[in-house]
């Protein structure tokens, strides 16, 4: 270390050292005692402060760094301002009974104000990475890569998409190698005691090496079945030689870029081991199908993770994998033996394993990947207890807050990820609690009105505002409560299992691109309904609080305005479990290409596309009542394959009134195939200008005004359902009666 | 010898058979509740007690009341029954073609016991000789407490004056003393009137309890001038008569009130009792060489002096005087202490030496009879007794117990009520209990097991902040009603009602702070806050510009030690303005005296010119805008002073304000003059009142109303100087804008130091690229 590095290096620690001080000073500012309308006229300040500084942290302007985190200090030190007085002043309780629920409850917001601070670190000057190409730079020199596509379930259909896209991949041909790695072939499998499922494994192992043979690519498949998907990349790991790695999930479609925008970091900075991009999901899932209907207006529920956190993580040295479209270093992958599956999240843990070796991390901002989002509210569900399970088993069994390895920022990126997955714990607390008043008379929370005016209305508006100034565009508010409530009573369940049996869960395939005929209610509703039920009740039961109970009143109506509150949320998430029926296979997506439709007789039209997905499009024409014949040809500009594409068409219907043409595309030959995945799915500018399109900045109270407003709702449709499901019973009793 | 017997058997007959006092009394004098109550259903009643003084035999009692019925009650099933006693002393039908009548009942003498007498009005009132439904509005009467009138003479009935019949002079009740003087040297010493005639004062109201005391001043002359025998020509200045003259109270005719320049009126004491106090060398010239030589330390004694009488002429009339008297003056302050704790009933001597006394610490006295908090109180420990409701009605009970005048809580204490109750069998619908906290309903329960039901331990969690520093009360209306008959015209008998509230119920207090809020004259007059406090007893001063004030000054601090319910050993009485004005004073004087008090800091200030706040100037405009509701001129909120030159008229005028010398406040009692001041005063103390005190700016003329109540200082804390915490609170509770502005600059230094780290950092990152 030579006398600059030091001189830096002391700097740096005096530096940090009167920022803690300063910190310390703040800390006993807040523990300062006042009483109430003090606190209440100096929170009203702050919170102005607040949203001042929120407002100008999201205009374009020199400054909006520092305004951001002008707020995020002030929000944090409101919540610490909250929970030092909750701690200090208001945990009496006069029996057990109530003091187990006056410390589960502060447990969890202490909980709460943790995630909420940890949030604040990770999200507080998020990463913009400028856009990199390969463009320019000698092919000769660039590295081998091995697209793995692992599989184990998934149709073949839906295989072939993501092989026909990873053959457009703009990557010399030469060095690049595709691999489909079979895990439902395996020779356990083909040699399994059950026939059925025998006979199933070895006709699928036949279609795909068919599958392969006909695309050109590797088949892989294994001995055993072990450590699920990570097992099964490793193996093909061991089997490939490329210097670097792209892992895609079956139904994860790459656009023609992908390497284009990647490969580069990896040529900048040897250190690197992972270029992460984002999952864009082509459908909505269950809860932005069923709930908002809003999928192509509203952010979808991942671009919060993807178009805010990643980026803060990032900036932290702390980005991770997250199981597919990611391009990986074979070398440092190996130092590691290849990835982890020590848990069920392999993806969190194999970036954990090599940031503890001082690798690095790079995240690219850009979707170049679209993949699908589980379709039911049953696969939604699945996928969120393996995420929320793997989470926990690292938290348990790798501990990073303690890892050696790691930086601060690291730990602090970790667990900020990991402790957001122990959201059950504290919402099923938070749902739950105003009933330990309501019904049964704890005093679980104690402080006046005047307190809770000047201390929790407060808290709870700060971290609203903070969450709006760092989410705002990529998470609509009330949004994550609707998620979290969805999520709750499942994930808990599963989480307690990996708290009691840390190494018990196993990698369960999240089911994808299953068909919704029909609209159905979703088997795992009854607990909601019991909670509706229990909710509902502790909603009357305060009623006859308010009147029987005048003393008490003030805080009988801030807690029933809580369990108003969780109830409304609750009436809301009705809607995600009523299934709505799903007309397409393929979720059409927004375009806006220009297009010439071509009839037979060789007439043409003009037009500018509207949405498009594989199985067709629809397109706005240009000029006045045309009438088409059944088969035509689109011809438009592909931008990954270069070059004008002519697909062969089926009109399905025009609107004259709107000049709107519906058509489907009917592809002959393996060329019109290609062109189609290439025309529909490889070029990321339509995801880009898709996601810029949703995340748009709404004010917060539009935001919450629609997500209430289109909630309620569903409460009706489920009494319809439920009356209909009685009606049908009562007739078929009839008519076995009469018969 | 033979000669002499008769003529003192005489004289005490003379002095003794005086003729009864003859008092009027209106019933609202007995009763705090409002001046007109109505008696409504079927049957109602009211009790309230009439208190009688131990010393007083009734002589004649004559209530008159002033009732008003309903024209729909019959006449013969509708009655007022008066009993006194529980002994039905007079029945008054009610007539509907008279509804208004007046009418005298005598109350038997043999009815009249010591202490409290209790007085029943109760009615029966029907409309119809059937069926009579119970509620039904027309069943109503009325009695005007106020006009309503209790005529009674009374005569003293003390012959042998010892200690234990003191608590019968000073007694709230009828007969008893409403003003004493306290007779001093001439030139007695500064301490005595310094402190002990305050404590004497004290002493002596405390066992008037809650009836003022009216204290008057005056100094006996060093020697006796013989009265002229008029009328008595065949009598002259025998050794005899010269050596009765000496015996008898001879200076109560001869005293002198303005002490200072020897030149006040000679008046003559008219209260049958006066207290001499002073050094035995100073009350050598008016006790008997006897008496004087018997005071060996501190001495008290109880006396009847005999009355000196010519003939039939009573020249100077038998007295009942109490000495508070030592060698030196410090033993009469010890004796004034020992005569301010005694308890007279055990004392039936007239005269004691006090040979010591213990545990006579300030503050330990001032805060016996308060609730300490973070202790739990039975309600027997609160002097609270049990309370057994029977029978069909509107029940209450009150629970009052005193909290430390700076009681001080988090916004988020509790203070729980574990409640031991119980109500029998068989309640109609409608029984209920509601429990009341300083008048805010804090619960209810309706009582409606049919088989009864006994509660212990019932919890009852109420926010501290319910409760108030001073008296507290906590009410418990019980209403029971029995069961529906279901049958037309017939109906439950109610006697088998029963609810009971048991004194083993408990109060618990939260942990407080000692900081009041100043200046509060409704928190001094309730507490005598901060002259008297709960965590300690610093020394305060009443202090007055001469001598002639001094009667306003002894009775102010009798009516403190009232409230206070305790001697505030370290009061003193000064009569020259301190220097260095620290603690809590009264300054007592005129316009032109008080020119001497720094006022310029005050919003308001009494001196030859007087600084008005507008404030006043508002409240009145604002009052004349509110009672003629006319809003087209708007409410007056502007801040300022009106310096004017003025008297101050009949009225005085008490005011608060934070003491500039010290955290602590300073009060200011004005009038024109000392004697308005010490009309004023009296008003003051009277129990309408001194109720009334509020605010931080009072003025009054009479003892009915003030004129004005307002406040009109910036209010501020006094309390635990030695807390930094609570301390550090109050300060930035009434000053949030530092922490604020603190706040905020730590904040930004924070934020700006985070900033530049992460963008060293981000930099950093950048340069990779």
């Amino acid at each position: 270390m030579d006398n600059s590095q030091h001189e830096r290096l002391i700097f740096k620690e005096r530096y940090v050292s009167v920022v803690l001080i300063a910190c310390l000073l703040l800390g006993a500012f807040l523990l300062a005692p006042m009483d109430a309308i003090g606190q209440l006229f100096a929170s009203s300040i702050v919170i102005l402060t607040i949203g001042w500084c929120s407002k100008e942290a999201r205009q374009t302007q020199k400054y909006k760094n520092f305004f951001r985190v002008l707020a995020l200090v002030l929000g944090t030190a409101l919540t610490t301002r909250y929970l030092l007085w909750r701690g200090l002043y208001t945990l009496t309780y006069t029996d057990l009974i109530s003091a187990i629920a006056v410390w589960l409850l502060f447990i969890a917001e202490i909980y709460a104000g943790v995630t909420s601070v940890l949030g604040a670190i990770v999200n507080a000057f998020p990463l913009n990475r400028p856009l990199l190409t390969l463009k320019g730079i000698n092919t000769e020199g660039l590295p081998s890569v091995d697209v793995m596509i692992p599989t184990y379930n998934e149709d073949v259909d839906i295989l072939e998409v993501t092989i026909r896209a990873a053959k457009v991949l703009d990557y010399p041909k030469d060095k690049l190698f595709i691999h489909l790695l079979d895990d439902g072939g395996t020779d356990q499998k083909i040699n399994a005691k059950d026939e059925t499922a025998a006979s199933k494994a070895k006709a699928r192992r036949i279609k795909l090496q068919k599958l392969c043979e006909k695309h050109n690519i590797t088949y892989h498949t294994r001995a055993k079945n072990e450590f699920a998907k990570a097992g099964n990349v490793n193996s093909a790991i061991n089997n490939t030689r490329s210097d670097l790695i792209v892992i895609l999930d079956a139904d994860h479609v790459p656009t023609s870029d992908f390497l284009d925008r990647t490969v580069p970091w990896m040529l900048k900075n040897d250190n690197v081991f992972l270029v992460q991009t984002p999952h864009f999901m082509a459908n909505p899932d269950p809860v932005e199908r069923n709930y908002f209907s809003a999928f192509t207006r509203m952010p979808s529920e991942n671009d919060m993770f993807y178009g805010t956190i990643q980026k803060g993580l990032d900036y932290w040295g702390s980005s991770f994998f997250c199981g597919s479209a990611a391009l990986m270093r074979r070398a440092h992958l190996e130092l590691v033996g290849g990835i982890s599956g020590e848990s069920i999240t392999e993806d969190a843990e194999t970036a954990l394993d090599l940031h503890k070796l001082g690798y690095e991390s790079v995240y690219v901002d850009r979707p170049m990947v679209s993949g699908l989002a589980p379709e039911t509210f049953d696969a939604f569900i699945q996928q969120r207890m393996r995420w929320a399970q793997g989470m926990t088993q690292i938290l348990l069994l790798k501990k990073p807050f303690k890892s050696e390895g790691l930086k601060w920022y690291q730990r602090v990126g970790y667990m900020s990820s990991i402790m957001f997955w122990l959201f059950p714990f504290a919402r099923i607390i938070f749902l739950l609690m105003p009933l330990a008043y309501l019904v049964f008379g704890l005093q679980v929370y104690h402080a006046s009105m005047l307190e809770i005016l000047a201390y929790t209305i407060p808290h709870v508006i700060a971290t609203y505002m903070i969450s709006t100034m760092l989410f705002g565009r990529t998470r609509w508010p009330l949004v994550s409560e609707i998620y979290e409530i969805l999520q709750c009573a499942f994930t808990l369940k599963a989480l307690i299992k990996v708290f009691l049996k840390p190494r018990a869960p196993s990698f369960v395939v999240t089911p994808k691109g299953e068909s919704l005929d029909k609209t159905f209610v979703s088997p795992l509703a009854s607990v909601f309904y019991w909670l509706i039920f229990i909710l509902l009740f502790a909603f009357f039961t305060g009623v006859i609080k308010f009147f029987s109970d005048p003393l008490t009143r003030e805080l009988t109506v801030v807690v029933m305005l809580w369990n108003g509150f969780n109830l409304l949320l609750l009436l809301s998430v009705l809607s995600v479990l009523l299934e709505r029926k799903q007309v397409r296979s393929q979720a059409r997506l927004p375009a806006t290409n220009n297009v010439v439709i071509r009839t037979i007789k060789g007439n043409a039209w003009v037009g500018d596309l509207v949405d498009l997905s594989i199985g067709g499009a629809r397109m706005r024409l240009k000029g006045e009542g045309a009438l088409f014949s059944e088969e035509a040809t689109l011809t438009a500009w592909c931008q990954p394959l270069n070059k004008n594409v002519h697909l062969p068409v089926k009109v399905l219907n025009y609107d004259s009134k709107l000049s709107l043409l519906r058509v489907q595309f009917t592809p002959c030959t393996e060329r019109e195939h290609s062109e189609i995945v290439a025309f529909a799915l490889a070029d990321s500018r339509r995801w880009m200008s898709f996601q810029r399109r949703r995340t748009r900045a709404i004010t917060y109270w539009y935001g919450a005004k629609h997500v209430l407003s289109v909630g309620l709702k569903p409460a009706f449709l489920h009494f319809m359902h439920a009356l209909e499901k009685m009606a049908k019973k009562i007739s078929h009793k009839i008519s076995s009666a009469k018969e | 010898m033979k000669k002499i017997y008769p003529t003192l058997l005489m004289s005490l007959l003379l002095a003794f058979t005086v003729q009864a006092e003859t008092s009027t009394y209106r019933l609202t004098d007995f009763f705090a509740g409002e001046s007109i109550i109505r008696l409504e259903g079927k049957a109602d009643s009211l009790d309230f007690a009439i208190p009688l003084s131990s010393i007083a035999d009734v002589k004649e009692a004559v209530l008159t009341l002033d009732v008003v019925s309903s024209r729909a009650l019959i006449e013969k099933r509708s009655q007022l029954v008066v009993r006194f006693n529980n002994a039905t002393i007079g029945q008054i039908r009610f007539d509907p073609a008279r509804p208004s009548l007046i009418s005298e009942v005598k109350v038997p003498n043999a009815l009249w016991r010591d202490g409290f007498n209790t007085l029943t009005l109760e009615v029966s009132q029907h409309y119809a000789n059937q069926c009579v439904d119970g509620s039904a509005p027309e069943l109503w009467s009325e009695v005007n407490m106020y006009n309503s009138t209790l005529q009674i003479s009374t005569t003293n009935n003390v012959s042998n004056f010892t200690f234990d019949k003191l608590n019968g002079f000073f007694n709230p009740g009828i007969g008893g003393v409403r003003a004493v003087s306290l007779v001093t040297a001439t030139d007695t010493e500064d301490d005595i009137k310094q402190r002990t005639l305050s404590l004497v004062s004290q002493g002596l109201a405390l066992r008037n309890q809650y009836q003022p005391l009216a204290i008057q001043h005056a100094t006996f002359p060093e020697g006796y001038v013989l009265p002229e025998l008029r009328d008595t020509t065949n009598q002259s200045w025998t050794d005899k008569n010269i050596q009765r003259y000496e015996r008898s109270a001879w200076y109560t005719t001869q005293v002198r009130k303005n002490q200072d320049t020897l030149l006040g009126n000679i008046k003559s004491i008219t209260e049958p009792l006066h207290v001499l106090v002073g050094t035995a060398a100073s009350l050598s010239p008016v006790l008997s060489d006897t008496q004087v030589d018997s005071i060996d330390g501190p001495y008290l004694n109880t006396q009847v002096t005999p009355a000196f009488s010519i003939g039939d002429r009573v020249i100077i009339p038998s007295t009942y005087r109490l000495i508070v008297s030592g060698i030196t003056t410090e033993d009469v302050h010890k004796a004034a202490e020992a005569l301010a704790v005694m308890d007279d009933s055990i004392n039936m001597v007239s005269q004691i030496s006090v040979l010591s006394l213990s545990g006579m610490d300030a503050t330990r006295m001032q805060k016996h009879h308060i609730a300490a908090p973070d202790n739990t109180y039975t309600f027997q420990d609160l002097g609270i007794s049990s309370a057994q409701f029977r029978d069909e009605g509107d029940f209450s009970k009150r629970a009052s117990f005193m909290l430390p005048a700076d009681f001080y809580v988090p916004e988020n204490a509790s203070v729980g009520l574990l409640l031991n109750f119980g109500y029998g069998a068989g309640n109609g619908p409608g029984t209920v209990l509601n429990v009341k906290v300083n008048d805010e309903l804090i619960h209810g329960l309706a009582l409606d097991n049919p088989n009864g039901q006994v509660f212990k331990n019932y919890k009852l969690s109420v926010p501290a902040r319910y409760l108030k520093g001073g008296v507290n009360n906590i009410d418990f209306n019980v209403t029971l009603r029995a069961p529906l008959a279901g049958v037309p015209c017939d109906e439950v008998a109610g006697k088998h009602l029963v609810f009971q509230l048991e004194n083993s119920s408990a109060i618990e207090l939260p942990d407080a702070g000692h900081v009041a809020v100043q200046p509060n004259l409704a928190l001094f007059g309730e507490t005598g806050y901060p002259l008297a406090r709960f965590e300690s007893a610093p020394a305060s001063t009443i202090v007055i510009p001469s001598q002639d004030f001094i009667d306003s000054a002894l009775t102010l601090s009798a009516k403190l030690a009232q409230v206070v319910k305790a001697p505030l050993l370290n009061m003193s009485i000064t009569s020259e303005m301190p220097e260095d004005m620290k603690g809590s004073a009264i300054i007592l004087g005129t316009p032109e005296s008080l020119s001497q008090v720094q006022q310029t800091e005050f919003t308001t200030a009494i001196e030859a010119t007087k600084k008005w706040s507008y404030r006043l100037q508002n409240s009145l405009h604002n009052r004349i805008r509110n009672a003629t509701q006319d809003m087209s001129f708007k409410a007056m909120k502007i801040d300022g002073n009106i310096v004017q030159k003025s008297d101050l008229g009949p009225q005085a005028i008490l005011t608060a304000h934070a003491n500039p010398q010290s955290e602590d406040t300073l009060f200011i009692l004005a009038a024109q003059t000392a004697e308005l001041l010490n009309e004023r005063v009296n008003d003051l103390v009277s129990l309408s009142m001194w109720g009334q005190l509020a605010g931080d700016f009072f003025a009054w003329s009479d003892d009915n109303s003030p004129s004005l109540v307002m406040q009109v200082s910036e209010t501020y804390e006094i309390g635990e100087s030695d807390d930094a915490w609570l301390q550090l609170r109050l300060w930035l509770s009434n000053n949030p804008w530092y922490w604020l502005i603190g706040f905020v600059v730590l904040v930004f230094i924070v934020s700006l130091l985070i900033y530049l780290l992460l963008k060293r950092r981000n930099q950093k990152v950048q340069d990779t690229w």
